[in-house]
């Protein structure tokens, strides 16, 4: 039986614990024993990306004696899988003692759909994923989904549309310019608000054009910007996570939530 | 060779100067060895299987391959927004003159090359006048449809290219100044890849020139317009079987 | 728009102050005014859009699943050049004048321009032809011709139309990129006294048959060169138009200027470049024209310049080249295609870059070459997105070198007190689980005071500037780390 440890950042834990519990719905239906050390904190992300590398390293470090052992470390936010995957051993010198530790964080850490496709070698139509309510004579509930741009750090491409080809009731409707930044960025989108929040619009735009009633993104800061662009444009629209609707469409109980 | 700085109203940085500069930075003394460049990864860089034939002789079996170089080129010509002519060698000149004169051309410009090629014969009769080579671009300014002809040095069947060479016989506006730039190329000249074209052996001329397409420019719009300073029609006539 | 609107606008960003402002420069100073021009904002998606998808498709044509290997390995060919580029040049100069050019050398702009501003006066020269050269933007060549008395035209079309309306370029290859065609039909009809036309066509050939007088009479031509090789001391230049042909055609003077970084070893080793370059651009397999200058024109040849100077210009590059952090932002071979790809890039547009180079590479290394204090806006010009990345022909880490720099600042003067405040309570916070349980319950406190139930419409301090156009959406009423402790503690699934 795989185990894995979970990580769980910070947006993540705040805005969208409900994507949380789900991965780790998902993950035990898979077979998988979840371990969540308690004692994580923070990737430090935001502060290396505002150019705080100190302060970055401080939290980097950290995490990696949270998360020893050789156990794959999954999390369901793509962005602080790339901070650690891609940056995290940067900010070490070579003979930092934590440098080794640093390395193998890394190298285990998965982003929650690569983990399911890549590692457990999943095959999503082997899943028996039905979307509740769906039937053969209803029409499918159209799903949109946004291609969060901390994909091209981790080599990830479709494996969020290959999940959803695994559950069925669900029509995927391609979100025009899907790579397209949503123009989030951490710090970015208060600095540069007005470029920011009119990339917001165009992708929450692009999100009503297509009439999904679903916005699959798997990014807690992508998912802060483009909900709350869609709010303030009176459109508001239901953002999740893709582990959320794989629990649903499996009919497992979310942790804490009435079944 | 002269000095740097030389004729200059003021002093400038010397050369020598400048070089170490450029060496303190990267901590190195000019002058210390350097290891070789990476090599060519031709396996990843070539994307058109095969040997380079220029100024080689086409050998019997060889035909067949040659005849696909060919084909292959001729397409990337026309996607490059090209002409493609193709006749045998022999009739070459009469069916390049006929289409000239049925594009109402109505001055020609030929290289050396071209001229031996009898060209020149051929266009004087389909009544296209014959300007001499470019010696005053002025000459080219004339009232009705010039052409400029010239042979290559090889062609690209990657990427439908032509590659002129610039010497006594064949100066650079014959191909740039007229409004229809002709190139002949005999099969044998066609080259697989861009590669081959720069590992032509000698030393190069002062100016060699790649020519794929006729003059273009999408600065307005991003709308295709061609003839915008060179050429606005290119032609490339293949002589077959030579 | 009138003409007396194009005229105000003009005027507004001026060329030369466009491109060199007064410093140091915000980024916010123009980004807001192109960013609610609708008719601006437009023209820049389109074309972008087109290029960047024109892009991916030539490269998958021609690289496929391998276009990595591809970057990958031009990178390694520049990388190496350029950690050993005190060879190459003296090579190259070596070698250009064996073959008849003279090789001049210039530590920065200033004294570029006074090099070729000699020679040309030096040659008598009174009209000079020019075609599109990057480095001849950054040393404002153009003006320090028509300082000198040498009338100068630009001859790529759309620096041509950019001159008439004394504007200044705004991509590396679409120089016109924020203006449409009734900004070059207004242009003709007022500078060249041309009926107006908005055809395409027509326009084109109005230039044409402009342009082609003064390729005729001028006695000097300027260019760039988008390669140098060290081997046999030629020059390259990659051109669509023609303009590039002529300036080396029929003048008989050529003065071309080229960055210190353009060289590479060899011939044979510009392979990976060249097919990289036109299909990270335009799209296209090849320029038109690609031409190889080895040498002014030789003994009896009917045309080409009698002389060639070459200069070689610094300008700020030793000092990026000393930088082993920022060294491969020299690889840079100016495709434009980080610019297309580039979501601020599209929104803000070149203009509001404050300097030659905008877009990704522009906020890598007008910081580098003009200094950080002076533009300490760009490298927060970024999402990160990595789209520039993805893009880059030659593998230039962007992104990271963004990042890189915002480091640099910092440590140089401290960030916005509000944002420095917010990331050290961060830092504090996430110093131990219990602390960030703290943060979490007195942000979630805050934010449902400020909220509606549903979001928050209006934050304070720093936080207005997100609120100002989107919601902010509220907390969950129980954090996902609070959950698992009360579930699992009472032993439910």
């Amino acid at each position: 039986m795989p185990e894995v440890d979970l990580f769980i950042p910070c947006l993540t834990d705040t805005f969208h614990p409900r994507a949380a519990l789900a991965t780790v719905a998902v993950l035990e239906h898979l077979g998988v024993e979840v371990n969540f050390p308690s004692d994580q904190t923070c990737c430090g992300q935001a502060h290396h990306n505002a150019g705080c590398a100190g302060d970055a390293r401080t939290l980097v470090r950290r995490m990696s004696r949270v998360f020893t052992g050789d156990r794959p470390v999954v999390t369901p936010s793509g962005s602080c899988a790339a901070m650690i995957v891609e940056h995290a051993s940067g900010l070490f010198a070579v003979n930092d003692p934590d440098a080794v530790l640093v390395q193998s964080l890394a190298d285990r850490t998965r982003e929650f759909s690569q983990y399911l496709l890549d590692d457990l070698q999943l095959d999503p139509r082997e899943l028996g994923a039905k979307w509740p309510g769906s039937s053969s004579r209803s029409l499918p509930t159209p799903v949109t989904w946004h291609f969060s741009c901390h994909l091209r750090s981790l080599g990830g491409t479709d494996e969020t549309l290959r999940l959803l080809a695994g559950i069925s009731g669900l029509a995927v409707v391609p979100l025009p310019g899907a790579e397209r930044c949503c123009g989030f960025g951490g710090a970015f989108a208060v600095d540069e608000h007005a470029i920011s929040a009119s990339l917001g619009r165009d992708k929450g735009n692009a999100v009503r054009i297509t009439g999904a009633e679903i916005l699959v993104c798997n990014d807690s800061g992508c998912a802060l910007q483009i909900a709350g662009t869609l709010s303030r444009m009176g459109k508001p629209l239901r953002v999740a996570h893709i582990a959320e609707l794989l629990a649903e469409a499996l009919g497992l109980a979310i942790p804490g939530e009435a079944p | 060779m002269k000095p740097a700085g030389e004729g200059l109203s003021e002093p400038t940085t010397p050369r020598s100067e400048f070089l170490a500069r450029v060496s303190a930075a990267l901590g190195r003394r000019l002058g210390a060895p350097v290891p070789t460049s990476p090599p060519l990864d031709e396996g990843l860089v070539r994307r058109v299987a095969g040997e380079g034939r220029v100024d080689g002789v086409q050998s019997g079996e060889g035909g067949e391959a040659l005849s696909a170089l060919s084909t292959q080129f001729a397409a990337q010509v026309v996607a490059a927004g090209g002409i493609v002519l193709r006749a045998p060698a022999g009739v070459l000149p009469a069916t390049l003159a006929g289409w000239l004169s049925g594009e109402d051309v109505g001055c020609a410009v030929l290289d050396l090359s071209a001229e031996r090629l009898g060209l020149r014969e051929a266009c004087e009769r389909a009544g296209i006048e014959i300007a001499a080579p470019v010696a005053r671009p002025e000459a080219l300014e004339r009232p009705v449809t010039t052409a400029g002809i010239t042979c290559v040095r090889c062609a690209v069947a990657e990427t439908g290219t032509v590659v002129l060479d610039a010497s006594v016989g064949s100066p650079r506006g014959t191909s740039l100044l007229p409004d229809v730039h002709v190139a002949v190329v005999l099969e044998s000249q066609i080259v697989p890849d861009l590669i081959d074209a720069l590992r032509l052996e000698g030393d190069l001329p002062s100016a060699r020139t790649w020519i794929t397409g006729p003059s273009k420019t999408a600065d307005i719009e991003g709308i295709l317009i061609t003839g915008v300073h060179g050429p606005g029609r290119w032609v490339v006539a293949i002589a077959e079987g030579v | 728009m009138t003409d007396r609107h194009g005229g105000e606008r003009a005027r507004a960003f001026d060329g030369e102050p466009t491109l060199f402002p007064e410093l140091p420069y915000h980024l916010r100073e123009r980004a807001d005014h192109f960013l609610a021009d609708a008719a601006v904002q437009g023209f820049v998606e389109d074309a972008t859009s087109v290029k960047d998808r024109g892009r991916r498709t030539a490269c998958a044509e021609a690289f496929g699943s391998r276009t990595d290997d591809w970057r990958r390995h031009a990178a390694a060919i520049k990388q190496h050049t350029l950690d050993h580029l005190d060879h190459y040049l003296a090579l190259f100069i070596d070698r250009a004048e064996s073959a008849g050019a003279s090789v001049h050398v210039a530590k920065d702009a200033e004294e570029a321009n006074r090099i070729a501003v000699d020679i040309a006066t030096g040659h008598g020269a009174k009209l000079c032809v020019k075609s599109k050269s990057m480095v001849t933007e950054e040393t404002h060549l153009l003006g320090a011709f028509e300082r000198a008395g040498i009338e100068t035209v630009e001859t790529d079309l759309g620096e041509f139309i950019i001159q008439l309306d004394r504007d200044a370029p705004s991509h590396i290859v679409m120089p016109m990129i924020h203006k449409d065609r009734t900004a070059v039909s207004r242009a003709f009809e007022r500078e060249l006294g041309s009926a107006y036309t908005e055809d395409p066509a027509e326009l084109t050939a109005i230039a044409r048959a402009h342009l082609r007088k003064e390729f005729l009479r001028a006695d000097l031509g300027v260019t760039g060169g988008n390669f140098l090789l060290a081997e046999s001391g030629t020059l390259v230049i990659c051109t669509n138009e023609g303009n590039g042909r002529f300036c080396a055609t029929t003048p008989a003077h050529q003065i071309a200027m080229v960055g210190i970084e353009k060289v590479i070893p060899d011939l044979e080793r510009l392979a990976p470049f060249i097919k990289l370059l036109a299909r990270s651009a335009t799209g296209q397999p090849l320029t038109v024209y690609t031409q190889f200058l080895t040498g002014p024109r030789r003994e009896r040849e009917k045309d080409g310049p009698e002389t060639l100077d070459i200069i070689l210009v610094d300008a700020g590059r030793t000092a990026i080249l000393a930088n082993e952090e920022y060294r491969a932002a020299l690889r840079c071979i100016r495709c434009g295609a980080c610019q297309n790809a580039c979501p601020v890039y599209r929104k803000a547009t070149g203009h509001a870059y404050g300097s030659v180079y905008g877009g990704p590479i522009g906020a890598v290394i007008t910081p580098l070459l003009k200094g950080l204090e002076n533009y300490p806006d760009l490298p927060g010009a970024s999402s990160l997105c990595g789209a520039c990345r993805e893009a880059c022909p030659v593998d230039i880490d962007l992104p990271g070198m963004l990042i890189s720099l915002r480091r640099d600042l910092a440590v140089r003067r401290p960030l916005p007190f509000s944002k420095r405040l917010l990331l050290r309570a961060m830092r504090w916070s996430f110093a131990t689980p219990g602390r960030m349980r703290w943060a979490q319950w007195g942000f979630r406190w805050f934010a449902r005071a400020m909220g509606d139930g549903e979001s928050i419409a209006h934050l304070p301090g720093p936080g207005k500037a997100w609120t100002r156009e989107r919601n902010f959406p509220l907390p969950a009423a129980e954090t996902f780390r609070a959950r698992w402790r009360r579930v699992r503690k009472e032993g439910s699934p």
